[in-house]
């Protein structure tokens, strides 16, 4: 089932990622309770993927399904963290034309059993952008005393490496795909990326469930 | 590892380049972040610091308005009382009046009493029906007289209750005649030998005029007070050859009416013309003035909508002109 040592690390970083953001869920802050319900849609999306795949059907429904979702649920992580209408007006505009687009994109260019790799795509652009915007707000309010201990510093640097490295990964995927035995090494480097990434939004919650914490304490 | 060599080496060589530049731009983005934020961590806790400092001076400012204004309300309703003050002998006098009359046409009324009991007795009806007339009509004055002694002491209470504000109204004419005569009797009562010309140019067809009469009555007070005591000020200096003068007018122009209060009296010295509506400023001896009258005035005029200004010759006259809009 899970064979290789890339998948096994992917799959225990994400039970054990959706296992903390349970734990962690009413310690945390709005914007992070967003966080610990992506990781545990991630999971279960994931495990419905996997499902697919051990009985040879195609898993790209789920990624149709899985990545307007995915991106709702960042629009939601963000506009907490903006705290700010103009904002939230631009966010909800973007999920809604994400939807719009991964519609149209399943009707005429990439069908249902595909992934959509060109919504993946713009996704990532988007949240590259949103990454960036969200470093150049705390850049203007530096109220942490040592932001390197936040959440949202590591949250937001996860998503901007992240992000940025998907649009090349997608990029290279298609010269990749074309090829009659695509090597997995590729794919397994994605299971490493995808499993880092989780790793850090798990340490993100964690650093801020430990911040609300001390605040509480502190009174 | 095989399946990789199927890949054309010229994509993965640009895959690698972009993908290592990618890296470096993001790693040097990270590295600037966390620079810039310490850096502007220094002036958003140096802004903080000031802005709490700012608060509490604000805070500070606040109480000290506060107190300042408490302190502005007491020396305003000292100055009213000051000003009720002048007036008391005025009111006195003005009150002794009706007051004479009402107690003469009572006596007159019990010695007609009597009479008329007597002609009772003596069964003359003729003559007891017209010494009741008699009765009848004296105590009509002494009811006239005593509802001008009531006003009198309406018009003194209004001077002193706390205005609320409201215009209404007024007949202007009638309350500047009303403070001359008011401010005259009580300069007359401080200095019995003062024997000032009064004159009077009031217009006629103004009209009444939308104002706050005890304001504006208050501030007609202050000018008038003002203006008999410079007149006694220069009788004493220059005797009995001298004439003191006060002359009240009023005049319509374009939309305002014009109140002109004018004295012969000593005029005001250019060196203390510009201070003359500076608040606390007087040239009164101590105890005197409050140097608070002009200054009230000046805002009284203010909150009218109207203005206050002077002509003066120093020894010769000084003339106050008070505008406010119809």
């Amino acid at each position: 089932m899970f064979t290789d040592i890339y998948s096994i690390f992917y799959y225990s970083v994400l039970i054990v990622a959706a296992a903390i953001s349970l734990l962690k869920f009413r310690k945390v802050e709005k914007s992070f309770k967003w966080v610990c319900l992506l990781l545990v849609l991630t999971l279960i999306s994931e495990l419905i993927a996997k499902y697919f795949s051990i009985h040879r059907q195609p898993n790209g429904i789920v990624y149709v399904i899985f990545t307007p979702v995915e991106y709702f649920m960042y629009t939601m992580i963000y506009q907490a963290f903006f705290d700010d209408k103009k904002w939230t007006r631009i966010l909800g505009m973007s999920a809604a034309g994400l939807l719009v687009l991964e519609v149209v994109n399943t009707v005429f260019i990439q069908p249902v059993n595909e992934s959509p790799t060109n919504i993946i795509n713009i996704e990532s652009v988007l949240l590259v952008i949103l990454s960036l915007k969200l470093f150049i707000s705390l850049r203007e309010k530096p109220v942490y005393e040592n932001v390197m201990g936040e959440g949202v510093f590591w949250f937001n640097t996860a998503v901007l490496f992240y992000y940025a490295f998907d649009i090349l990964f997608w990029g290279f995927h298609n010269v990749v795909f074309r090829l009659p035995n695509p090597p997995a090494i590729i794919y397994s480097g994605l299971l490493l990326f995808n499993g880092i990434l989780y790793l850090t939004y798990t340490a993100a919650v964690v650093l801020n469930a430990n911040a609300v914490k001390k605040l509480v304490q502190a009174g | 590892m095989n399946n990789l060599l199927q890949i054309n080496p010229g994509d993965v060589a640009v895959s690698l380049f972009t993908g290592l530049t990618v890296l470096i731009l993001l790693v040097g983005f990270i590295m600037y972040f966390l620079f810039s934020y310490r850096h502007k961590q220094k002036d958003y806790k140096l802004l903080q610091s000031q802005k709490e400092e700012i608060d509490s001076q604000k805070i500070l400012l606040e109480k000290a308005l506060d107190e300042l204004k408490a302190t502005q309300s007491q020396l305003i309703y000292r100055e009213k009382m000051a000003s009720l003050g002048d007036l008391t002998a005025g009111i006195a006098h003005e009150i002794q009046n009706p007051l004479n009359f009402v107690n003469n046409f009572s006596d007159v009324n019990a010695e007609l009493i009597e009479e008329l009991q007597e002609e009772l007795n003596a069964g003359d009806i003729t003559e007891a029906l017209a010494i009741s007339n008699d009765i009848k009509e004296n105590e009509q004055k002494i009811n006239l007289h005593g509802k001008r002694a009531d006003a009198i002491v309406k018009g003194m209470l209004q001077h002193s209750r706390t205005t609320t504000g409201q215009k209404e109204p007024t007949d202007i004419n009638a309350l500047a005649d009303e403070y001359l005569k008011l401010s005259y009797r009580a300069y007359c009562t401080k200095d019995k030998s003062l024997n000032a010309t009064l004159l009077t140019d009031f217009e006629e067809g103004i009209g009444k005029v939308n104002l706050i009469p005890q304001e504006i009555g208050r501030l007609l007070l202050n000018l008038l007070n003002n203006a008999f005591y410079t007149v006694i000020e220069k009788k004493r200096l220059n005797g009995d050859a001298y004439e003191p003068t006060v002359t009240v007018s009023t005049k319509k122009v374009n939309n305002h009416v014009r109140i002109l209060i004018r004295d012969n009296g000593m005029g005001v010295p250019q060196k203390i013309s510009d201070k003359l509506f500076q608040p606390f400023f007087t040239t009164k001896p101590t105890g005197q003035g409050t140097g608070l009258g002009l200054s009230l005035g000046y805002d009284i005029a203010k909150v009218h909508g109207g203005t206050i200004s002077f002509n003066t010759e120093e020894g010769v006259y000084t003339e106050f002109i008070v505008e406010l809009p119809l």
